[in-house]
């Protein structure tokens, strides 16, 4: 028929079938509730999925081996790289010392832990650490002398910090420890976001940490965070006799591949120290999460299959009771392709809206999600990114349509318009 | 000059369905400007009948000729494009579109046979059948003589030369019944159509040329 009765206009193929989609306002908008939460569920998980694997990946590249206390390798590693563990406990400065001598290792960067502000970890370490992650400053300067401190972007940001501002850190990893009123910090620079665990950290030199320490005595508070370098604190035996400093790891890059099958074994059996390999641990740490995820995403999965069938049962029941209207469309001089374009046109109006509403549902979500839970934040969740998953589940979307149209479709094109129009 | 040619011309028409022959028509016309009544008990063929002649379903054998144009040499997308300007159709279950406003109905009739939106056209044609004020109402919420009224002017809207008539009067009582055809007979003649009726009611024989009971000798010929 003529292009007029094909586009738009509020009797058209698209006014039409929102007539009818109003006419049935509780089946439709159930429906698309139903698509809508299953498409959210998938586009949810993905969207976290795909920024956990970014992040945990971020976190890890480059560092070939961490070194620390005895205990937990896993525990190590969440501890010290993703500084989101407690430290299994310290090694004695020595132990990075000879490291450093080692001609299997291309870089040894300590880190030093145990203080917090605004439940922002304060790590004691050099210059390497944020040049590892390639954190460049933003205002100021890197740290130099101790209680200098240079911060990341989120702590910046969540706790006011300016450069010249000066803050005590509190006992403990998460806030509410008691305050190391005495020695002070002073802000000299802050980095640019790097979208790594750096953004989340305070630097400073290992020297501050020790410094602050110096100055109390063997608050033994509960924490099992001890990283203290107490000189006098008779509880620091697990590391070895009273060492004079220490570290509560350190992370290690090889100077060649040879150094992977010998150095891990090395420090394991000849030092008090552990060794544990990041890429081994995040493995498992992946297969530990992945059960989980893979059973979350075959429900998913399942809930957009029941959904895409409940619109595809919809949406032929509607069009089933709809046939002597389809049929009367055909006689007042519609063509079979105008019914065609008219189910299919409806179809996309139903399937796309319910995609687009569940996208929508998944990412506004995790804003929300991110908005009132601080461990979202930590996490470093960012709602508004696209994932290719969510192109896939628009993709998805026009095939549900597709195939709940295509039913509806060829039954309309082959209706006998005359049988059915005497039927009535 | 040739004499006027016959709005509707049926030439040796059979229709078969499964086999089983269910119209057997001798030659039969009926003149521009006249009115034709089909008569015959349920289940005769009358509604076959007046779909053949629409276009919507295809004899066996024979001809039909409706406005000087064979339909069953036609492709069904022309026949389509036919019945949408020349045909008016009137069911016995009147099919209106329940999820669209009185006016819209008569709006879709207009849009699905490709003429202009005509919103005079539709503001008179609902005024005559009594229904202007309620142009936003739904059919559902209409009563069955005006439903009925409503299924008329939406026949006759876009001016077609042929306006068929399914049973319109058989759920009416006989003030409706009377009513319903002064609009049918009214709106044929101020557009010039022919009607064509298909009817087991006896009222309107009353109102019709005799010359139209032919079609209860044709539909002997079936029994």
């Amino acid at each position: 028929m003529s292009g007029r009765t094909v586009i738009g206009g509020g009797l058209g193929p698209f006014g039409l079938s929102l007539a009818y989609l109003r006419q049935n306002r509780l089946a439709t908008g159930l429906n698309l509730l139903l698509l809508a939460l299953g498409v959210a569920a998938i586009a949810g998980l993905a969207l976290i999925d795909n920024q956990m694997q970014g992040r945990l990946t971020r976190d890890v590249a480059g560092i070939d081996l961490v070194v620390g206390a005895k205990g937990s390798p896993l525990q190590l590693i969440l501890s010290s790289v993703y500084q989101a563990d407690v430290p299994t406990g310290n090694v004695p400065l020595s132990t990075l010392d000879d490291l450093r001598r080692n001609p299997l290792v291309k870089q040894a960067i300590p880190v030093a832990m145990g203080d917090s502000y605004h439940g922002f970890r304060i790590v004691g370490t050099t210059a390497d650490y944020p040049a590892h992650y390639q954190a460049a400053l933003a205002q100021g300067r890197m740290f130099a002398t101790a209680m200098e401190a240079t911060v990341g972007a989120t702590v910046a940001r969540s706790a006011n910090l300016h450069v010249g501002d000066s803050f005590a850190g509190s006992h403990g990893l998460t806030p509410g420890g008691e305050v190391h009123a005495h020695t002070p910090y002073t802000v000299v620079g802050i980095l640019a976001p790097t979208g790594t665990v750096v953004d989340r950290l305070v630097l400073t030199p290992v020297e501050s940490v020790w410094a602050v320490h110096d100055h109390h005595h063997h608050h033994n508070d509960g924490d099992d965070d001890d990283h203290d370098a107490d000189h006098d604190a008779p509880h620091s035996a697990e590391a070895g006799a009273q060492p004079p400093r220490e570290v509560t790891a350190i992370l290690v890059r090889y100077a060649s591949p040879l150094a992977a099958a010998r150095l891990p074994r090395a420090i394991n059996s000849e030092t008090g120290a552990q060794a544990a390999s990041p890429a081994v641990e995040l493995v498992r740490l992946m297969s530990l999460l992945g059960a989980g995820l893979d059973a979350f995403r075959a429900v998913g999965v399942l809930l957009v299959v029941t959904s895409a069938l409940g619109t595809f049962v919809a949406l032929t029941n509607a069009l089933q009771q709809r046939r002597y209207d389809l049929a009367v469309m055909r006689s007042l001089g519609a063509s079979r392709a105008r019914i065609v374009i008219q189910i299919g046109v409806e179809a996309l109006l139903v399937s796309g809206t319910g995609t687009v509403a569940g996208l929508v549902l998944a990412h506004g979500g995790i804003a929300l999600f991110a908005l009132l839970s601080p461990r979202a934040r930590d996490f470093g969740l960012s709602p508004f990114t696209v994932v290719p998953a969510d192109l896939g589940l628009l993709g998805l979307g026009i095939a549900v349509a597709a195939v709940a149209a295509a039913l509806p479709a060829i039954q309309a094109y082959r209706t006998d318009v005359a049988r059915t129009l005497a039927r009535g | 000059m040739s004499p006027p040619s016959p709005l509707i011309h049926l030439r040796a028409l059979r229709h078969r369905v499964a086999g089983r022959l269910v119209l057997d028509l001798p030659d039969w016309r009926v003149e521009d400007g006249e009115h034709g009544l089909l008569l015959g008990p349920s289940g005769s063929g009358k509604t076959t009948l007046l779909q053949i002649i629409a276009g919507l379903l295809s004899p066996t054998s024979g001809q039909v000729i409706v406005a000087g144009q064979d339909m069953t040499s036609l492709s069904e997308g022309v026949r389509d494009t036919v019945r949408g300007a020349c045909v008016g159709l009137v069911f016995q279950q009147l099919h209106l579109v329940n999820a669209l406003t009185l006016a819209d109905n008569l709006r879709l009739a207009q849009r699905l046979a490709g003429y202009p939106l005509d919103d005079d056209r539709v503001a008179h044609l609902l005024a005559r059948i009594g229904l202007a004020s309620r142009a936003e109402a739904r059919p559902q919420q209409l009563s069955q003589g005006e439903r009925q009224r409503l299924a008329i002017a939406r026949a006759v809207v876009n001016r077609p030369a042929l306006v068929l008539a399914d049973e319109p009067t058989s759920a009416l009582d006989d003030g409706n019944c009377q009513r319903l055809l002064d609009l049918m007979l009214e709106q044929a003649a101020e557009n010039g159509a022919t009607l064509l009726i298909a009817t087991h009611d006896a009222r309107l024989k009353a109102r019709l040329p005799a010359r139209l009971t032919l079609a209860a000798s044709v539909l002997e010929v079936v029994a």
